[in-house]
């Protein structure tokens, strides 16, 4: 209820901003009938592509042949200086189409959600089939061997193909230079030197496929490069690049440089994992309901493309897309979720993390004192407490101090005394107070409470044993991503049974000076 | 062996203590008890006030078929006064209950009315109730005290919802509610502070009612759940204790459907309601069952107290205590556990801090 409540950090005011249309809407329903809804910035998953293309040694392309075999453009020629073309005669030489500095340029979706996408925003897409568009610095190279280190090459269709940057690679890493920038400039220091004549933009187009891995009880968006064919924009671009890669020369060693895309597995968005990462026996034994994923781009409030999984369990298909918000706002990343996927997936993660659990500690307590039932001392007992690893039930309760509501997670707990002493040091016999006991254990977990005992102060299992239940309700990723502490916001609301958690990666900005607290949500 | 013809708990229980003779109320802090207990009736009567207030405006809504964002504003302001004053009542009545846990009062009354019920078998909080709410020679005399027509009137109708019962059973006072839709009552047995912890557990709730004090009187966070099973006996503080979280919670739940979904219009006889009911009705009287045997004992301005209302005062006790279980009872169906009532409170944790370890842990690969 946005006009009423102006405290910051309310399930509304994580929604609303967008205008003043949306905040007369009320109420606003984050899952729009789905179980959970994962969303993502278009730099999140720029980062994503990035980090993939990187993990498959494909974030830098190229191919090579030798000088003289393709033809070159009058206008490419004469970047090169007049001597060095002179000794290009006399020297192996090569030509290299080298890709490099991915990035994803756009997300083209279709528009089958049909009109007015979700609220305050608008879907986006025209073609059939989900796309996206990965950028490319295009260069156009020289490359000359340097005398000082050697070089590897390897046999491709009778032309010589350097191997892809890497470990084994010798080719010199690449240089941070400017993007879109034409001008000559070399590289020296590993086995070729390469002499960058023109360089420009180019754009694969890759099919955008969900990927279930039921086994794992994750999913994700997959970009498949199988058809694809680098498109090269000539607006803005210098004619000689166009010219070269248009030519039969220029298109070969593109369409080159492109091939080991094509069997790659490159992620469009990091893998989602709602209870963690599970083993596949777990998976099985704990009988998890099957997910599916529905999926659909929205326009953020300033025109940035938001892709949404969307998830229904078990075959339900509540969820409705022209619904669905776009909750993330101006962060990264954003995952509501409802009990409905929580149950299940804190009930697995549970079965993983308090298998064998047990803490020592010690408190203080009202000492009976024997014979004498009205006397009691102060003192202190050593307890030692095994949590089940069966979480019996998770719930969203409402957890009174107005900074959001919890996820309240339910199992038994059983307690042993194992020592008694008074404040003197003088220990107590225990008799039937040393029987173990069982007992429910509560856990309600609320993300921004900042009351209660400290991190320091909790028990180092206790501790671990949170951040492993936290993680999934922050970070439900199969890989870790930097994250800006205190872009963490959101909201859980027990009256819409919905949890939201946001936030922002962390950038070099934050690691050169200390983050400004964006707001006061947390 | 009960009396078929003792029926009355007030007589039996009057008798059973003697003329004159009052429970045990020292050391108290006149000062603070007395200012706690106005504090306790006057924010009482502010949220029986809000709970017309709220039905009034259930009953707008549905007749406009709708309400402005004014409207729904002015509810919501309601609202978080009505939990101000629920947490100042609750802060109050519990620091009456502190300064009790240190006299003699609950030994003498829980023997007093293990006593009685022995003469008069087991008692049922409706005709508890029944025979003081219309007891009419006294009725000023307990108005006077803060049981006035309107307290009556609130406290009459939260009797009216539970089917709740003090018996005897194992030589200990328990205490039985049936909740609707349940076969079986369920249990829990009174017991004083003085008896011996039989268990580990035991021993960790002796000082869990301090605790609750503390996180409301500091404003930190306490959670606590109503699950079923067990037999459990509870010191009449841990009742106070248990129904003060519980009502703290249920208002924070309705006012955060206020805040999230707006005002319902339709106010329902939903179990969630029942229990708040109950509970901040029981805490009430048990509240103004303390102020009266407080008086009794320590007469203000030399106004001795009538006998009857004495033993009146120590009777509302013993009611406020079985709505507080009802109330916990309710809970506990809700929650879905068989058996008896087991109150299970959580250590609070600055989980967001906790985050932020989590998010400067996660690096990228």
């Amino acid at each position: 209820m946005p006009p009423v409540t102006t405290r910051v950090g309310s399930l509304a005011d994580v929604l609303v901003g967008y205008g003043e249309q949306q905040s007369v809407d009320l109420p606003v329903d984050a899952l729009a009938g789905f179980d959970a809804i994962a969303q993502f910035s278009h730099s999140l998953l720029s980062r994503q592509v990035v980090r993939s293309l990187v993990q498959h040694s494909l974030s830098s392309l190229s191919a090579n042949a030798p000088w003289g075999s393709v033809p070159l453009p009058a206008s490419l020629l004469a970047v090169i200086p007049p001597r060095l073309r002179i000794q290009l005669s006399m020297r192996d030489a090569r030509v290299e189409v080298r890709l490099a500095q991915p990035y994803l340029a756009a997300l083209q979706w279709p528009d089958d959600i049909g009109p007015g996408g979700g609220p305050g925003s608008e879907p986006r897409g025209v073609p059939e089939h989900r796309a996206a568009d990965v950028g490319w610095r295009v260069e156009i190279n020289l490359l000359t061997p340097n005398l000082v280190g050697g070089f590897e090459q390897s046999s491709s269709g009778g032309s010589a193909r350097l191997s892809a940057p890497g470990p084994r690679s010798r080719v010199p890493p690449d240089r941070p230079e400017v993007p879109g920038s034409s001008a000559p400039s070399s590289t020296q220091g590993g086995p070729w030197d390469r002499l960058t004549l023109v360089s420009g933009q180019t754009i694969t187009r890759a099919k955008v496929e969900t990927v279930m891995r039921a086994s794992l009880w994750r999913f994700g968006m997959e970009l498949d490069f199988s058809t694809t064919r680098a498109l090269t924009p000539t607006t803005g671009q210098e004619p000689s690049l166009i010219e070269f890669l248009e030519s039969d020369g220029g298109k070969s060693l593109l369409t080159q440089s492109i091939a080991p895309l094509k069997g790659a597995g490159v992620r469009l968005t990091p893998e989602v994992a709602p209870a963690g990462p599970l083993s596949a026996a777990i998976v099985q034994s704990m009988n998890l309901p099957a997910i599916a994923v529905r999926d659909v781009v929205l326009t953020g409030d300033r025109g940035q493309a938001i892709l949404s999984l969307c998830v229904e369990l078990g075959g339900a298909s509540g969820g409705v897309l022209r619904r669905v918000p776009p909750f993330v706002g101006r962060h990264d990343f954003g995952y509501a979720s409802s009990p409905n996927l929580l149950a299940p997936a804190y009930k697995a993660c549970w079965k993983v993390a308090a298998a064998g659990m047990t803490f020592v500690g010690e408190t203080d307590v009202d000492l009976p004192v024997a014979d004498d039932p009205s006397t009691t001392l102060p003192g202190r007992a050593q307890m030692m407490m095994s949590v089940s690893d069966v979480l019996d039930e998770v719930a969203i309760k409402t957890f009174p101090n107005g900074l959001g509501d919890a996820v309240r997670l339910l199992s038994k707990q059983r307690v042993q005394l194992l020592n008694l002493w008074d404040n003197a040091g003088n220990s107590f016999e225990l008799g039937e107070l040393g029987e173990p006991q069982d007992g429910p254990f509560l856990l309600p977990i609320n993300l921004f409470e900042r009351a209660g005992a400290q991190p320091e102060d909790l028990h180092p299992n206790l501790r671990d044993f949170l951040i492993k239940l936290i993680r999934i309700l922050v970070l439900p990723l199969s890989e870790p991503f930097a994250i800006r502490a205190s872009s963490v916001s959101g909201f859980c609301s027990s009256a819409m049974q919905t949890i939201v958690v946001r936030w922002t990666h962390r950038t070099l900005v934050d690691d050169i000076r200390p983050p400004v607290p964006e707001t006061s949500e947390v | 062996m009960a009396n078929p013809d003792r029926s009355s708990v007030v007589e039996a229980y009057r008798d059973v203590r003697g003329p004159g003779d009052h429970p045990h109320l020292d050391p108290i802090n006149p000062s603070t008890f007395l200012a706690d207990r106005a504090l306790a009736v006057d924010k009482a009567v502010s949220l029986l006030r809000y709970q017309k207030y709220l039905a009034s405006a259930r009953t707008a809504k549905a007749k406009r078929k709708g309400a402005t964002l004014a409207f729904e504003r002015n509810v919501l302001a309601q609202a978080r006064q009505a939990q101000a004053d629920l947490g100042q009542f609750t802060v109050a009545s519990l620091s009456m209950t502190q300064q009790v846990n240190h006299t003699t009062f609950w030994n003498d009354s829980l023997a007093r009315m293990t006593e009685s019920l022995r003469q008069t078998g087991p008692v049922t909080a409706q005709a508890a109730w029944t025979e003081i709410a219309s007891n009419e020679e006294y009725a000023s005399a307990l108005a006077a005290q803060g049981l006035t027509a309107e307290v009556k009137a609130a406290i009459t109708e939260a009797v009216s919802k539970v089917d709740v019962t003090l018996a005897i059973r194992d030589n200990k006072i328990c205490i039985e509610s049936l909740v609707a839709g349940e076969d079986v009552p369920r249990r829990a047995w009174l017991k004083t502070a003085t008896d011996p912890p039989k268990s580990v557990m035991d021993l960790l709730r002796r000082s869990q009612f301090d605790r609750v004090v503390s996180a409301f009187t500091n404003n930190d966070p306490v959670y606590m759940e109503v699950v079923g099973g067990g037999s459990p006996e509870y010191q009449p503080s841990d009742l106070m204790a248990c129904g003060a979280v519980a009502a703290a919670q249920r208002m924070a739940e309705h006012v955060r459907k206020l805040e999230d979904t707006g005002l319902a219009t339709y106010e329902g006889e939903d179990p969630l309601t029942v229990a708040a009911i109950l509970l901040i009705s029981g805490a009430l009287l048990a509240a103004l069952g303390l102020g009266i045997a407080y008086l009794c004992m320590h007469p203000t301005d030399e106004v001795e107290q009538p006998e009857w209302v004495c033993t009146a005062g120590e009777i509302m006790e013993f009611i406020g205590m079985m709505l507080l279980f009802g109330g916990v009872a309710v809970l506990a169906v809700m929650a879905g556990g068989a058996g008896g009532a087991l109150i299970a409170f959580a250590s609070s944790m600055a989980v967001a801090l906790v985050v932020i370890i989590l998010v400067e842990e996660s690096v990228e690969g």
